[in-house]
């Protein structure tokens, strides 16, 4: 499946990894380096993703590196592709994988503020979830999000986290501290929750 | 650790990293290189351990080399300890490990043939299985053993492989195809013939 898609960027090849509705998950394209760049810089989206370092196109240009064939990795990111508008939005993944425990932490941005609030990470998440679980064979997974971070809570309820612990004062932000609420599902759970 | 003072070996420390009553299984020590390099060259031993080529200090050399991958390697080995005799004889350990489908192969060698048929690999097995088990999380151990390699026939079936299958003439060894006996051990099985016996 590598289709030439004509979009935002101009032509690019995109590999969808695992399809969605409105989105796909795809694999990573060096040629996408400049948008992750920008995303990573944004005031209005690092504020939420927690970057305080500038990031230079050569610093984001060094993750599209190919991996050493590795048997086993620690961490799996995908580009969140917006199959109507043809253009990568953001990025989702786990990360911290522990094979002997079988548990790793899921992480999300979606880089293009105008596609906040439309349910966009509940829908990739949700994938994610299923990748974890029925492909990687993971035991639970888990995600950490901060107080002010009204939107990435509301998506860790609908997507059936279950609250798990309270972090006081875990996280400094914006000349504050906030507490960090720690979800957790674990792969029973997600099977009862979708009724498998 | 344990400090070794007079021995084959010159003053040495050994680090016991599962106790055993017999034999300890240990980390590995580059000391032990010309030893490990004698056991993969040795006539007797590599005939069963399917080693069919010569191997250099230089080649033996790099396996001690510290590795980059600190957690999830693809396999993991032992040098197995005699405790009375204080002296390194083998080795064990798991390789092709599949962290996703939870798997692997249990692979054994004593490179000291006096010390053959005398239970060590079962013991040593008996403590690497329980490693595997209950602090790798494995689902699934296995292992493949050829015809002639009775006492590996028989090591297998006391620590509790179940037959899995025989792949026919899968293994050329001395001018003659042998077939591959494949043995499986599953977490569950082995929980239940720990509680049987305790």
């Amino acid at each position: 499946m590598m289709p030439e898609e004509e979009g935002k960027n101009g032509k690019i090849e995109v590999f969808p990894f695992i399809e969605g509705e409105t989105i796909d998950l795809v694999a990573h394209n060096s040629k996408w380096a400049e948008l992750k760049c920008k995303w990573k810089n944004d005031p209005k989206v690092r504020h939420y993703s927690r970057n305080e370092w500038p990031r230079t196109l050569d610093d984001v240009k060094k993750k599209f590196e190919t991996v050493p064939d590795k048997h086993i990795r620690d961490k799996v990111d995908f580009i969140i592709y917006h199959k109507h508008d043809k253009c990568p939005i953001g990025n989702i993944g786990l990360s911290r994988i522990d094979w002997v425990s079988r548990h790793a932490n899921i992480f999300a941005m979606i880089g293009e503020p105008e596609y906040w609030g439309k349910g966009i990470v509940g829908e990739a998440a949700q994938l994610v979830l299923r990748y974890a679980f029925t492909e990687l064979n993971l035991h639970k997974v888990k995600a950490g999000v901060f107080t002010p971070n009204k939107r990435s809570l509301r998506a860790a309820e609908k997507l059936g986290l279950n609250k798990e612990a309270v972090t006081k004062e875990a996280i400094y932000f914006d000349g504050e501290y906030h507490d960090i609420h720690k979800w957790g599902l674990t792969k029973k759970d997600w099977l009862e929750k979708n009724k498998l | 650790m344990t400090e070794e003072k007079e021995n084959k070996e010159d003053k040495i420390e050994v680090f016991p990293f599962i106790e055993g009553e017999t034999i300890d299984l240990v980390a590995g020590n580059s000391k032990w290189v010309p030893l490990v390099c004698k056991w993969q060259n040795d006539p007797k031993v590599r005939h069963y351990a399917r080693n069919m080529w010569p191997h250099t200090i230089e080649d033996v050399k790099k396996w001690f080399e510290p590795s980059p991958d600190r957690h999830t390697k693809e396999f993991v080995v032992f040098t197995i300890y005699h405790k009375r005799d204080k002296r390194p004889i083998g080795s064990v350990g798991f390789g092709r490990i599949n962290w996703v489908s939870r798997n692997a192969n249990i692979f054994a060698s004593i490179g000291e043939p006096e010390y053959w048929g005398k239970g060590i690999v079962v013991e040593a097995g008996k403590l690497l299985i329980k490693y595997g088990f209950t602090e790798l999380n494995f689902h699934k151990i296995y292992a493949g053993v050829f015809t002639p390699n009775k006492r590996s026939l028989q090591a297998a079936d006391k620590l509790g492989f179940e037959k899995e299958a025989v792949l026919k003439e899968e293994m050329y060894v001395d001018g003659v195809y042998h077939d591959v006996h494949k043995f499986a051990l599953f977490k569950r099985d082995w929980i239940k013939s720990n509680q049987n016996e305790s």
